[in-house]
């Protein structure tokens, strides 16, 4: 390889974007996922750019959140330690089982603390917090904002807050999980066109021309940076941009209502497949960790004490609330909605290039999913 | 990216028909840091034991402590 290019492919910050104008020329910046160019000779750490040594590749953390509880008898394994049967609700894991922990019996003291509000109120409160329920919100600060004040503050967002199923019911408490101290909510960003315009651009609505791409207004800027890259480093931010573009196309060919703020649906109005909108905020995560935009997120699926349906599975009847508090129809049926809750919140398949190393310090491409089984 | 990331996914409720909030079932997955992995623990610790854990041994930042965490957990890390 010519020495001029290894020069360049080792000065490229791993903060690089990729910058563009929008309309009325706002800007678009696409962040980069990780390349070659950005480590080290050994492919251990990042590579110091203008000043400073080396920089750690980053750990990231993600507190996911489903409403309401479990069928115990069909989640929790009967067998402790590493040699584990898989219970239904865990079956989509299968392929991931070494890599999860699977833990019961954990108390949740300060959810029995006297005070105003159900048992869901103080339950979620005492779950995210560790704090009693105020009567208003949770009682200090939850478990993801706490890590955000350690690693967040280098990061373009502190922490991004992600939500899925939008719902007629609920208090703040019951609709928000992360908070940022007591009684002060970050509500989840719930529509995926305003979580790809906060990830991509800038958060002024109608920025972005649906009907363009918003690669082709970075395409010079994209262009120079390939120019300085190797080979690998090349194939990966192609692979990487068209995955971009992917998500962009899901985005953009959302019915309408799924774009809109659900205040107050009339009784049965919020039945959406909204599994559909999980898939893409999942994929939307997997883009914000793959270019370092953030290291922390919370992850909504359904509110607590959420009362969303499931339509697409044929079952209007129950609402989650119910199937969950004692009105379960079958075994089989209580599976499939936790297996389908499980497979709707799949990570993408991305080639993020993240790096991996072995035992002799050698890098490799792990070209994994953030969780679930993947496309 | 999961070996680069900490997931850990939790719900308001135990058994959802008593609201039970003791006996908490909660999944860790990924790869960051010394968290084991792969198999099933019964913990008898709290959430706040478990997240204080997970800050301080498996992501390794300076968090000390939090609310009804009394203890590490090394069945975790």
């Amino acid at each position: 390889m010519h020495a001029e290019s290894v020069r360049l492919m080792k000065n490229l910050s791993r903060r690089t974007f990729l910058r563009g104008a929008g309309l009325g020329g706002a800007a678009i910046r696409i962040g980069l996922p990780a390349l070659d160019a950005m480590f080290n000779t050994n492919g251990t750490a990042y590579a110091a750019t203008t000043h400073g040594a080396d920089t750690q590749i980053p750990s990231r953390f993600v507190l996911w959140f489903n409403g309401n509880g479990i069928i115990e008898r069909y989640w929790i394994p009967r067998e402790t330690g590493e040699n584990f049967n898989l219970t239904p609700c865990l079956e989509p894991l299968a392929r991931f089982q070494d890599k999860v922990h699977v833990i019961s019996g954990l108390d949740s003291p300060t959810a029995r603390d006297p005070g105003p509000g159900n048992d869901h109120h103080r339950s979620m409160s005492s779950l995210m917090s560790g704090v009693s329920f105020t009567g208003r919100g949770a009682g200090g600060p939850s478990i993801d904002q706490v890590i955000a004040r350690e690693i967040g503050r280098d990061s373009r967002f502190r922490s991004l807050q992600i939500g899925v199923c939008q719902e007629s019911f609920g208090e703040s408490i019951q609709r928000n999980m992360s908070w940022a101290d007591r009684d002060r909510p970050l509500p989840p960003e719930m529509l995926p066109q305003r979580l790809f315009d906060r990830l991509f651009g800038s958060k002024e609505a109608q920025w972005i021309d649906r009907k363009k791409s918003i690669l082709d207004a970075v395409r010079d800027d994209a262009a120079s940076v390939r120019g300085s890259l190797g080979s690998t480093d090349q194939v990966r931010l192609d692979e990487y941009l068209s995955s971009v573009r992917d998500v962009e196309k899901s985005v953009a060919s959302l019915p309408p209502e799924y774009n809109e703020v659900v205040e107050r649906p009339a009784e049965g109005g919020d039945l959406k497949d909204w599994p559909r909108i999980a898939k893409l905020q999942s994929d939307l995560l997997v883009h914000a960790f793959a270019s370092g935009q953030t290291r922390v997120a919370s992850y909504m699926l359904t509110k607590c004490q959420g009362l969303s349906r499931f339509p697409w599975l044929g079952h209007t009847g129950q609402r989650h609330h119910e199937y969950t508090h004692g009105a379960v129809e079958t075994p089989g049926w209580a599976a499939r909605v936790a297996r389908h809750q499980s497979l709707a919140c799949r990570g993408v398949r991305l080639p993020v290039g993240e790096a991996r190393i072995d035992a002799g310090g050698r890098r490799h491409d792990a070209r994994q999913y953030v969780v679930g089984d993947g496309p | 990216m999961l070996d680069n990331t900490l997931l850990v996914m939790v719900h308001e409720h135990a058994e959802a028909n008593a609201h039970k909030n003791s006996g908490l079932a909660v999944l860790v997955a990924g790869g960051v840091g010394g968290l084991k992995k792969g198999r099933h623990s019964r913990i008898p610790g709290t959430i706040g034991d478990l997240y204080l854990t997970l800050a301080s041994e498996v992501m390794k930042t300076r968090v000390e402590k939090f609310p009804t965490a009394y203890k590490k957990l090394d069945e975790i890390a």
